[in-house]
């Protein structure tokens, strides 16, 4: 200890006793507060996957009393060349990819909206948030009645106006649209809170200093709001997109995958799989196949996010983690 | 009006053209929330019809003769029973993701850094869709006997809600100054005390959010609660979509049932919009 | 109450930061000490490892002679005061300040007499019962002074109490916490970056630079003995003038090239003049004279160069001017009877008695000022602080 301290420049650092016994006491502090939490996360993530495993490689049905067989990779065989998967698979994102651009949009002309004015605006700016605070399940059966074809109100009203209203979730053309305007209309509120903390956080002074400069209100939107909003855009395009994959319980009340298979999206056609024909080791297969699916774009997403926190001035870390922040279901 | 105004210091006089303008900014506002809104208001319009009316084409808007027999009717076939199971079950798996994440949360502020491999791949469970771990999680739940009870489904929502919890917490706990600790170390406090006393207290706001979240999702989940309950517990949102095994649902009683699970989150939703603003402006705005 | 011997004291952050480098010094039972330094020289680390928050990476600390780098800041009853966020912000005074005698298990009737007397002390009994966000910034800071006392300390730490508050409360709070410190007999440490309240709270001050212990000893010593050009500069109410003069040559009189002008040195240099006839000499602001050009006749005594003023500026009883030398500059502090404009060509002067020379090369003090004017005498202290 008191050659290391002769040498004031000593390049390696000697640990003191003292210092090498608090550093190992604060471990043991971090790994006693961490433990329970991870421990519960790790192994209630870790058991069902074994089950899923388990099930995706045998010939497990649950309503069929025939013994459980081996079958190897036989589930995820028929899985892939089922072209149910392949048509669910493309619905998820046909539906993904109509519903958040369209949420974006409409998200940011409410946000604009909404922050030009000065007062109230906390008020409707809660009343517009109501429908993403719902339970999918009311929201599901709130536009089913509103959608009725005899009793509901949309319908009458476009009567009255001379349209002749579509079946809405009961034709094959317009269930998925059907459901995509629902899904717009309970998540719009979430991409509008997420821009609206986004123009919040310009700076006054830099509407100021655009006035100064002399551009005009389009101009001040083209050149300087928008371009501060795009990581607030990107955060909410990627966690509506992701949660645009969780999609179940409207399908569940209003369309229950049809007409036909024309609103089956991958989560219910797993459930339909498991639940409705008790298909359990195909539908472990799919789980599993859909759990690689997952991981491997989290960490496309993931890289991508990475890279652009290297661009200077980027608010892309912190959007690493609004990623899976996610609203809700 | 006028009266209070007048002992006050002049001020500039607005203009007529300005407070129509003023005006006529809210008229729209208003407009464009009872249409955005429309949905859930024939909702609760339907609440207050009777049998007879509801099934009105064209439809009428109003109750002609307005009930309250759908609430306590919608209570008692079903409603009752959702609205208590869910609040046992969603109060305790909050409670729970409460206890486990706040130390949990405490460690990755203190002692991880901000961004993470830790909080990513806690957070990371969050993004699962939880269709893909359900029927895994129903053969545990077989082989458990957890298939059906409460324990089985508070223990689902506590994974569900964790990470976020664990995540949230963390977030709020970096923004306390260190100093609060280390003054409570040196004026002698013990872990526990530092816990109870200091930190605690400090992310009172913090734990509310977390906790008022995690009794939303709770509340409002359906999947695992369809799939891993059967006849004895029943959640609001299993109790609500039971209507929907009938052709005709009796949208009077759902409707009471429904608003009755939704009138506290949306005086909760004031609340909310302020901290998620918040939230998101420290998260991704400049400091 | 206790002495206090570091020795030999490091502080590694990880294996890349040196923060600590081998510190040893003794604050005397009952001294108010002062640990001044620019940030990131390490002052606030030496705190931290007395107060026991961090420990050292080697070395040890001694409270009256026994080891305590394996206690606990409450085994080694300590108090501390911070720069900010002193106070828990959810409890009232009252409760922020019986708070560590709670803890101690101490009984009611005890705390209500001890905060008390406290709070009667610090002048707060009329804020015991406010949180800290209705409490001023200045009110907070007695507070939280108030709960460090309370228990009777072996060592108060003070780390930059006063920093955050505005001027005039400063000043005060610095004579308060003088006499409070003399009347209580605590042995107390402050951390500041101002060479003002060091010099005018501490009985003995260490200088730190980049983890490094340039200098201990009273304000008086420092301030006239600055062991370097860096103590001499960065101690002081005006930071003193290094003027680096090349080419010293002897024909007869002493002269050298300073900023591209010929300077007239003091004969009495000579001696001091490095071997690559190279000289730094350091002259305080008030040691300099400015005299319109011509003026003054170049005499062997003073060091004389001619520049012209850059600006003059008005001090109230007193002028600072900023005179340009070539590429240098050089402040002087004058007697405010002279006028001087823009550019207008003047002279530099300054007494023999009044130079201090600096080795060139590592910057050591070679020659204290025989002559030093002693900080706030004939200076307008009020100005800086």
């Amino acid at each position: 200890m008191s050659t290391s301290a002769v040498i004031p420049n000593a390049v390696r650092s000697p640990r003191s006793a003292s210092q090498k016994r608090q550093q190992a006491q604060e471990k043991r502090a971090t790994l006693i507060l961490l433990a329970p939490a991870l421990l519960f996360l790790f192994l209630l993530s870790i058991w069902p996957v074994a089950y899923l495993l388990y099930a995706s490689f045998t010939s497990y049905q649950l309503a069929i009393p025939i013994p459980i067989e081996w079958v190897g990779l036989g589930n995820f065989e028929s899985i892939v060349t089922n072209p149910r998967f392949w048509s669910s698979l493309s619905i998820t994102l046909v539906f993904a990819l109509m519903a958040v651009p369209l949420q974006i949009l409409v998200g940011l002309g409410l946000a604009l909206l909404l922050n030009g004015y000065s007062r109230g605006r906390e008020i409707y700016t809660s009343l517009f948030l109501i429908p993403m605070m719902l339970a999918p399940i009311v929201v599901g059966f709130s536009w089913n009645l509103f959608l009725n074809p005899i009793y509901g109100p949309l319908n009458s009203v476009l009567r009255g106006v001379g349209i002749s209203p579509p079946a809405w979730a009961s034709s094959p053309e317009w269930a998925l649209p059907t459901l995509v305007l629902v899904d717009i209309w309970q998540w719009t509120p979430f991409v509008m809170i997420v821009l609206l903390a986004g123009l919040r956080s310009i700076p006054p002074r830099v509407f100021e200093a655009a006035k100064v400069d002399g551009s005009n209100r389009m101009q001040t939107f083209i050149h300087i709001v928008l371009p501060m909003l795009v990581p607030y855009m990107t955060v909410a395009f990627v966690l509506r997109f992701i949660d645009s994959f969780k999609v179940f319980d409207i399908i569940y009340i209003l369309t229950r995958g049809g007409p036909g298979t024309s609103t089956q999206n991958l989560a219910y056609y797993t459930y339909d799989l498991g639940f409705g024909r008790f298909e359990f080791g195909a539908a472990g297969a799919l789980s599993i196949i859909q759990l690689i699916l997952l991981t491997f774009g989290t960490m496309a997403i993931l890289a991508l996010v990475k890279r652009r926190d290297k661009a200077p001035a980027s608010a892309a870390p912190a959007a690493t983690h609004r990623l899976a922040e996610g609203s809700a279901a | 009006m006028s009266s209070v105004t007048a002992s006050r210091p002049p001020v500039d006089r607005v203009p007529l053209s300005e407070v129509l303008r003023e005006v006529l900014k809210h008229v729209v506002m208003v407009a464009l929330l009872l249409l955005f809104l429309c949905p859930l208001l024939w909702l609760l319009l339907t609440a207050f019809k009777p049998y007879a009316e509801l099934f009105n084409s064209p439809p009428t808007v109003l109750p002609v003769n307005g009930t309250l027999a759908n609430f306590t009717e919608g209570w008692a076939v079903g409603g009752g029973k959702g609205i208590g199971d869910s609040l046992i079950v969603a109060s305790l798996s909050t409670a729970i993701c409460l206890v486990l994440g706040f130390p949990a949360a405490y460690a990755l502020a203190r002692r991880f850094p901000p961004h993470g491999q830790l909080s990513f791949t806690i957070l990371s469970l969050r993004m699962m869709p939880p269709i893909v771990p359900v029927i895994g999680f129903y053969l545990l739940f077989q082989e458990l006997s957890l298939f059906d009870t409460y324990t089985g489904l508070v223990i689902i929502y506590t994974f569900m809600n964790l990470p976020l919890v664990i995540w949230l917490l963390s977030e709020f706990i970096r923004q306390i100054p260190k100093s609060y600790e280390e003054a409570a170390r040196i004026d002698g406090a013990p872990w526990y005390r530092l816990f109870w006393d200091v930190l605690l207290p400090l992310s009172a706001p913090g734990v509310l959010t977390a906790g008022i979240l995690s009794m939303i999702f709770a509340w409002n989940e359906f999947l695992f609660a369809l799939v891993l309950t059967g006849e004895n517990v029943i959640t609001l949102p299993k109790a609500l979509a039971s209507f929907f095994l009938f052709q005709q649902p009796n949208w009077g009683q759902l409707g009471a049932i429904g608003i009755a699970a939704v009138g506290p989150l949306l005086i909760i939703s004031y609340y909310m919009q302020r901290s998620l603003i918040r939230s998101f402006s420290i998260e991704l705005g400049g400091r | 109450m206790a002495s206090i011997t570091l020795a030999n004291i490091n502080k590694w952050y990880g294996q890349a930061v040196h923060a600590v480098r081998d510190v040893s010094f003794t604050i005397e039972d009952g001294e108010f000490f002062g640990l001044l330094g620019p940030s990131g020289s390490g002052k606030t680390s030496v705190l931290r490892m007395l107060a026991g928050l961090e420990s050292a990476t080697s070395g040890s600390i001694l409270f009256d002679g026994v080891p305590v780098e394996d206690k606990s800041p409450q085994e080694r009853n300590i108090a501390m005061v911070f720069e900010q966020n002193a106070l828990y912000p959810h409890m009232t005074a009252r409760q922020n300040i019986s708070y560590p005698l709670k803890i101690r298990g101490m009984s009611k009737a005890d705390i209500d007499a001890k905060v008390a007397e406290v709070a009667g002390m610090l002048n707060i009994a009329h804020l015991i019962d406010r949180r800290a966000s209705q409490m001023s910034g200045g009110q907070q800071q007695r507070v939280a002074i108030a709960r460090a006392l309370v228990r009777n300390p072996n060592l108060l730490c003070l780390d930059e109490p006063i920093a955050h508050l505005d001027t005039l409360l400063r000043a005060r709070l610095r004579g308060e916490l003088k006499r409070l410190q003399r009347s209580l007999g605590t042995t107390s440490v402050i951390v500041t970056h101002d060479p003002i309240e060091a010099m005018t709270m501490t009985d003995r001050l260490a200088v730190m630079r980049d983890g490094v212990l340039q200098q201990v000893g009273t304000a008086d010593e420092i301030h006239s003995r600055p062991v370097s050009a860096f103590v001499a500069q960065f101690f002081g109410l005006h930071s003193i003038n290094l003027m680096s003069i090349e080419g010293v040559v002897e024909l007869p009189r002493l002269m050298g090239r300073f900023g591209g002008e010929t300077a007239n040195l003091p004969t009495a240099l000579r001696p001091n003049v490095s071997s690559d006839a190279k000289l730094l000499l350091g002259c305080r602001p008030s040691g300099l004279d400015v005299r319109r050009a011509g003026e003054a006749k170049p005499s062997t005594d003073t060091l004389q160069v001619r520049g012209k003023v850059y600006v003059s500026e008005q001090l109230g009883d007193s002028l600072l001017v900023t005179v340009q030398i070539g590429p240098d500059t050089v402040q002087a502090l004058i007697p405010n009877d002279r006028k001087f404009g823009l550019d207008e060509p003047v002279d530099v002067l300054a007494d023999e008695a009044a130079l201090y020379v600096f080795d060139p090369k590592t910057q050591s003090t070679v020659r204290f000022a025989p002559r030093t004017i002693s900080p706030g005498l004939g200076n307008p202290p009020a100005v800086y602080a």
